[in-house]
């Protein structure tokens, strides 16, 4: 698979150089055309080829029809869906003039494939990264304290919140209907806080070390969980996939430009392709039209761009409304991560419909454990984001400095999850 | 550069510190007298205690052997010291930690399908904690490195064990909340009935184990009388006719109590099963031991 993204860089490399070179439009735009073609078909042959082929079967057989498919045993290449899109957007962003292409061989390699966030993450622009590689570095003690700081912000995530999370959210996802409506909807919960912890870990881990390189990365998650409303959620959650989407499909589809029905057939392609980036199943399909429709309403009142700055600004807690807001906004979101978690679309809804039975009690796990045993934990998480949802991680500009750090290595000692390896879950995309 | 350094040696301080204390305080929870497993059940036995017999195996004897039934029919004084999971690693260690405070005029020893020469992923956790006592160290050295980090490195095993030694189990331990091991003497039952079963193929198990000869050793050193024998399973696929050559005393139950409703799954006895066999065990093991 190495091939694989070494003929990426090189296409791209050369595509750039090609399109600085040429000044007919016609000529650029074949370029770039070729730089599509060739990267998206890359990844939708090795990502997508199975579940076209699989989904093209069921619907023949659904008719009457009777076909052998010919699928393919692959694995998908490493961090394939995240240094195609990084590539795209510089050979777009050479193609728009907004970024000169580089000269240096080496330095296009290193922006392709640099190691922090080849697999999981912050996609990055050329246009920020590029030059970072280009410039010399020097180093900033303080630049390398907060980045040390920052790993372990996303260490504590990982091992404290995603994988203790991890063990209770496969336990009841995968015996779901053994429990009750209580466990079900705790379940999810904590699925919700394995994706973030997780996700957001990891790159707060990749940040974190950038910067002790000297590198700053783009900001990937600002507190999504404190959103008050969808649209809201968008703009912290995944940061650099959803301004990806948005600065090289949404906007060059028309963006909100062609009047309210182009709008909306813009936003559903945006939302549903995000859901299909994310893997080739109809559960993560269901999950990006699920956002959608819940991003709709949003933007049909003109309300998509309400909540802008931080919740209760200035303020130590939230008002009821505010309270109210985050809590809804969890809520829709947390059914989301249920098509997300779930094996198909079909047992997805069984486990909504199980919540919904209203069956009430207390269960034991098959992990041998009382399902609301892990609340605490996600207490401890939010007591240290909410009073620093104004900063990029609680641990940045932390005071006392020999006091904070401590705290945490502490809690990560002792209520990490050190006894299974559990891979980053946006390793398999 | 300096600054950094300095700062990052003084994380790595406190990691070490916060090792130190929480090794401190665990060990004092996990010995805190409230027995929550068989191991630190054996470790609490009184000096001198004797027994007439102790039975010792996997979670297939803890949950099908009632000393209390057995004592209530022959007026003696047993123990049941299995504990899940266990192999013939285990067992044997079990055995020499049992010898060292105690001893018993017979043993009793259940064999089977597991019959590893290593330590069972499971079955070691246990032992885990009193990984710092040299006997229990060189059982589990020559196993791997792993261990001699579970040794040295302050609170890593704690950590790499937790779901099993971790927080929860100690606080538990200080809270007094003990897991009922010691009530029956040892047995645990299990309500549950079998309800499926899945296919299994045909196994003959490999009889030839170094930690059962070593057993056999210690219990000839010891003048004790020991037996070995397998559980019943429902539908035994299992062929043990190798135990019967290498082991003195075997008695193979494998294929007996075969109703399924003494089961609570293929290998384990519910509580009904279990005083069927325990009965059983009495009229064809023990009456017949000298």
């Amino acid at each position: 698979f190495l091939t694989l993204i070494l003929f990426s860089t090189l296409l791209d490399y050369v595509l750039g150089l090609q399109m600085k070179a040429n000044h007919n439009s016609n000529k650029r735009k074949l370029l770039l055309g070729i730089s599509i073609i060739c990267n998206l078909g890359l990844l939708g042959f090795f990502k997508y080829y199975n579940f076209f082929i699989e989904s093209f079967t069921d619907a023949f057989t659904l008719f009457g029809g009777d076909i052998q498919p010919n699928t393919l045993n692959i694995i998908l290449p490493v961090g394939i869906s995240f240094y195609t899109f990084q590539t795209l957007s510089y050979t777009i962003d050479v193609y728009r003039n907004k970024i000169q292409p580089t000269s240096s061989l080496l330095n296009f390699a290193t922006f392709v494939c640099f190691f922090l966030q080849l697999v999981a993450g912050p996609i990055e622009r050329a246009t920020q990264l590029l030059p970072q590689f280009e410039t010399k570095r020097s180093f900033h003690k303080n630049e390398a304290i907060l980045g040390v700081h920052q790993i372990l912000w996303g260490l504590f995530k990982k091992l404290v919140i995603a994988d203790n999370c991890a063990q209770y959210a496969n336990d009841i996802f995968s015996n779901h209907t053994e429990y009750n409506s209580i466990t079900l909807i705790l379940g999810a919960v904590y699925f919700a806080f394995q994706i973030y912890g997780d996700f957001s870990g990891y790159s707060d881990i990749a940040i974190g070390t950038a910067r002790l390189f000297g590198i700053r990365l783009m900001v990937n998650f600002k507190f999504p969980y404190f959103s008050r409303d969808i649209a809201e959620f968008w703009r912290r959650w995944h940061v650099s996939l959803s301004t990806w989407f948005r600065d090289y499909l949404y906007i060059p589809l028309g963006g909100s430009r062609g009047g309210r029905w182009m709008s909306l057939r813009n936003i559903f392609i945006v939302f549903i392709v995000s859901g299909f980036w994310h893997g080739a199943n109809w559960t993560f399909i269901t999950w990006g039209t699920f956002h959608a429709l819940l991003f709709l309403p949003l933007f049909l009142l003109n309300k998509n761009k309400t909540h802008t700055d931080n919740v209760a600004k200035d303020r130590v807690l939230p008002n009821i409304k505010e309270l109210g807001q985050i809590l809804l906004t969890f809520t829709l979101v947390t059914i989301g991560w249920v098509f997300f978690r779930a094996d198909t679309v079909g047992s997805a809804f069984q486990y909504l419909i199980e919540i919904g039975s209203l069956n009430l009690g207390v269960d034991r796990l098959t992990l041998n454990r009382f399902s609301f045993e892990l609340l605490p934990l996600l207490g401890i998480l939010l007591v240290f984001e909410w009073p620093s949802r104004h900063k990029e991680f609680p641990l940045e500009y932390a005071k006392p400095l020999w006091v904070k750090a401590p705290i945490i290595i502490f809690l990560i000692i002792l209520f990490g999850s050190f006894s299974e390896i559990n891979d980053f879950i946006y390793f398999q995309f | 550069m300096k600054k950094l350094i300095l700062y990052i040696s003084f994380l790595l301080l406190t990691v070490l510190v916060f090792g130190f204390v929480l090794e401190f305080t665990f060990m004092r929870a996990h010995s805190s007298g409230v027995i929550r497993d068989k191991v630190s059940w054996v470790k609490s036995l009184p000096d001198n205690s004797m027994y007439d017999y102790a039975i010792f195996g996997s979670s297939r004897s803890l949950n099908t052997l009632q000393p209390v039934l057995i004592d209530s029919v022959l007026g003696t004084q047993g123990i049941n010291l299995a504990a899940e999971a266990s192999g013939p690693f285990e067992i044997k260690l079990m055995i020499q930690e049992f010898l060292k405070t105690a001893s018993a005029k017979s043993i009793y020893v259940q064999v089977d399908y597991r019959n590893n020469e290593y330590p069972d992923p499971l079955g070691r956790v246990v032992w885990i904690p009193y990984i710092k006592e040299a006997s229990i160290f060189n059982a589990f050295s020559v196993h791997g490195d792993e261990y001699v980090a579970y040794r040295y490195i302050p609170f890593y095993r704690f950590m790499k064990f937790g779901p099993k030694i971790g927080l929860r189990n100690q606080t538990l331990s200080l809270a007094g909340k003990s897991k009922g091991i010691t009530e029956l003497k040892g047995y645990i039952p299990i309500k549950e009935q079998l309800t499926s079963l899945t296919e299994q193929p045909l196994i003959k198990v490999n009889a030839a184990n170094t930690y059962l000869d070593a057993i056999i050793n210690i219990c000839a050193e010891n003048a004790i009388d020991v037996r070995f024998f397998t559980a019943p399973i429902y539908k035994s696929t299992f062929s043990f006719s190798e135990y019967t050559e290498f082991l003195p005393n075997y008695y193979d139950f494998s294929q007996t109590l075969q109703q399924k409703e003494l089961f609570a799954d293929r290998n384990h006895l519910n509580h009904q099963g279990s005083i069927e066999f325990t009965q059983l065990f009495i009229s064809e093991v023990i009456k017949k031991t000298p």
